[in-house]
């Protein structure tokens, strides 16, 4: 007798071959690598500029890819990644046999939602081991910057985690607007029009509450030195995640493939 | 249990339009059972009806004795199925599409290898899918529905845009499985041509209910004409002139042929008699038989509404 465990493993084995020789793949592991790359040659090449000497040069460089990231890059890599994901099932008309298949139709979305948490996870785990090599790069060719003085491992560590458990509603609203429309463009520019929403309107004094600012309070928070764990934005993000999540399952599982 | 699928009184309603108005199916166990229709009659939402992907709007699904809807997961154990097209992952290999699958149902490994003999693709299995062709793809579609090893096969068009060799191979495959693997077949089209010499039963759906099922034997038996001749004569010309003047419905075919249509059985001898006392050399007499694609058609053409003949006919009383 199949238990919910087993099903869920099955299925996220599953639902891990189908991106084999896709972009969504590649892109999880390309992105955070570009953002860390280009920053990385910003620093080498007109690190002189940006870092004060004798300063703690950790500082500005976690500032800048934190930054970048969480305002802009972030949301638009989950954007396009659960489209591409999503867009693989449906241009291989692949819904109506997984709905089909003799398994609980609630599986079927969240088997989908875990792989694409997984890829999240793979997306950030490459950025903080990338930051964190690049840094330390950057100390081995450029002795004069002083990275190889510090370390801040922890930090940097509990600042991506922060931005990770902040960006979790992007990544669950995005999922399910690019599950349930077909057409890619719909997914992309939807991420692409919430992110400059949040950019317009950055100095609203209730833009805390926007979802897509949820990261960039958690990436801001670790620029100063004293900061809780958690930031306020982080529980929003869990907690509409987890009811968003809740209901996108029960939608689907009701809802009707044609 | 003597019939696989059954299902009473099945309707089902999309907006204001009723797609089906009161299906009975009886699909007997070990047989091949061909669900005809033309485009739109509604086969591929029977389908996905019987697959659980609609909720029926009226009657009952029977699939191995259960009630579908309370048993989904358990009777889908023993189905597999070919929706429309195929749905295959075009980036990955056949392989690799069929390994997708047996991973979501937890099948033995050795069932790919398996399906992939028995659909004939070992060769190509290695290949991604965007380099098959439309009859590998259709194969590489009924490999996936055979991964469980499943006892019905629920097939919608698996025929669709083959080529005539393709659909000779598909017929051959579907006669393989039920023969030698003891399948279940049921399979859609809406040409009877494809289908009639693979099936051992058949159903005819028209306007979103039955208008036959039975064996394909019984569906030409019970239309074929009366009395229709095909003779074939020396001299058209004078056979016809013969036959029309002895009050005969005489219409003429290529090659020497006649169609005439007769009373009763002995008019036959009276009519060859006939032709030989004028001189007419008589080469071939037998009974014509109406094709199954003309009883098909006759079953699910559109009547017309009496409205739209008298809109037909008004013009022409004025002319």
């Amino acid at each position: 007798m199949e238990t919910t465990v087993t099903y869920l493993r099955r299925g996220l084995s599953a639902e891990s071959l189908k991106i084999k020789n896709s972009w969504a793949l590649w892109l999880s592991v390309l992105a955070p690598l570009s953002v860390v790359g280009m920053t990385f040659l910003v620093f080498f090449f007109r690190g002189d500029r940006i870092l004060k000497p004798g300063a703690d040069p950790w500082f500005h460089w976690v500032g800048n890819n934190f930054m970048a990231t969480s305002q802009l890059l972030l949301p638009m890599f989950l954007a396009l990644v659960t489209a591409l994901v999503n867009g693989i099932e449906h241009n291989s008309y692949g819904w109506k046999q997984l709905y089909a298949a003799p398994v609980p139709k609630w599986t079927v979305f969240v088997n989908k939602y875990l792989l694409l948490l997984w890829l999240t996870l793979v997306s950030f785990v490459t950025f903080w081991a990338g930051l964190l090599a690049a840094g330390y790069l950057l100390g081995f060719l450029k002795p004069e910057f002083g990275f190889q003085h510090y370390q801040h491992v922890a930090h940097i560590s509990i600042g991506a985690f922060r931005i990770f458990l902040a960006s979790l509603f992007i990544l669950t609203l995005q999922f399910c607007i690019s599950f349930q429309f077909r057409n890619i463009a719909v997914s992309i520019g939807s991420g692409i029009m919430f992110v400059l929403a949040f950019l317009i309107g950055s100095s609203w004094e209730h833009i805390g509450y926007y979802p897509y600012s949820w990261p960039f309070f958690a990436a801001n928070t670790s620029t100063s030195k004293e900061a809780h764990l958690f930031v306020p934005q982080m529980w929003y993000s869990l907690g509409c995640s987890a009811a968003l999540l809740v209901l996108g399952t029960w939608y689907s599982s009701k809802r009707v493939r044609q | 249990m003597k019939h696989l699928i059954q299902t009473q009184d099945l309707r089902y309603r999309y907006g204001s339009r009723e797609i089906l108005t009161g299906l009975h199916l009886n699909i007997p166990k070990g047989s091949i059972y061909g669900f005809l229709g033309p485009n739109g009659a509604g086969k591929t939402t029977t389908i996905r009806l019987l697959l659980g992907l609609l909720k029926p709007s009226g009657g009952s699904i029977q699939l191995f004795g259960k009630e579908l809807g309370r048993n989904r997961v358990e009777v889908l154990r023993q189905i597999g199925a070919l929706i429309e097209v195929p749905s295959l992952y075009r980036h990955l290999s056949g392989r690799d599409n069929l390994e997708v699958l047996r991973r979501l149902l937890g099948v033995d490994k050795k069932r790919v290898e398996i399906v992939l003999e028995i659909v004939r693709l070992q060769q190509d299995a290695h290949r991604p899918v965007k380099h098959y062709s439309l009859g590998m793809c259709q194969r590489l579609g009924i490999a996936l529905a055979l991964l469980s090893d499943p006892e019905l096969l629920i097939l919608d068009e698996p025929t669709n845009g083959l080529d005539p060799s393709g659909i000779r191979e598909m017929r051959e495959l579907l006669i393989d499985l039920n023969q030698e693997h003891g399948k279940t077949i049921f399979l859609s089209s809406h040409l009877l041509s494809e289908i009639e010499k693979t099936v051992t039963h058949l159903s005819i759906l028209h306007q979103g209910r039955l208008s036959f099922e039975g064996s394909v034997q019984e569906l030409r038996q019970k239309t074929l004409p009366a009395r229709v001749l095909e003779v074939e004569v020396d001299n058209v010309l004078s056979a016809n002139e013969v036959l029309l003047l002895q009050g005969y419905e005489v219409e003429a075919l290529p090659g020497n042929r006649l169609r005439v249509s007769v009373p009763v059985k002995e008019a036959v001898g009276h009519l060859n008699r006939l032709l030989v006392n004028h001189g007419i050399t008589v080469s071939g007499l037998v009974y014509a038989q109406q094709s199954l694609e003309e009883v098909f058609l006759s079953m699910t053409q559109q009547e017309l509404p009496a409205n739209s003949i008298l809109t037909q006919t008004s013009p022409l009383c004025l002319v």
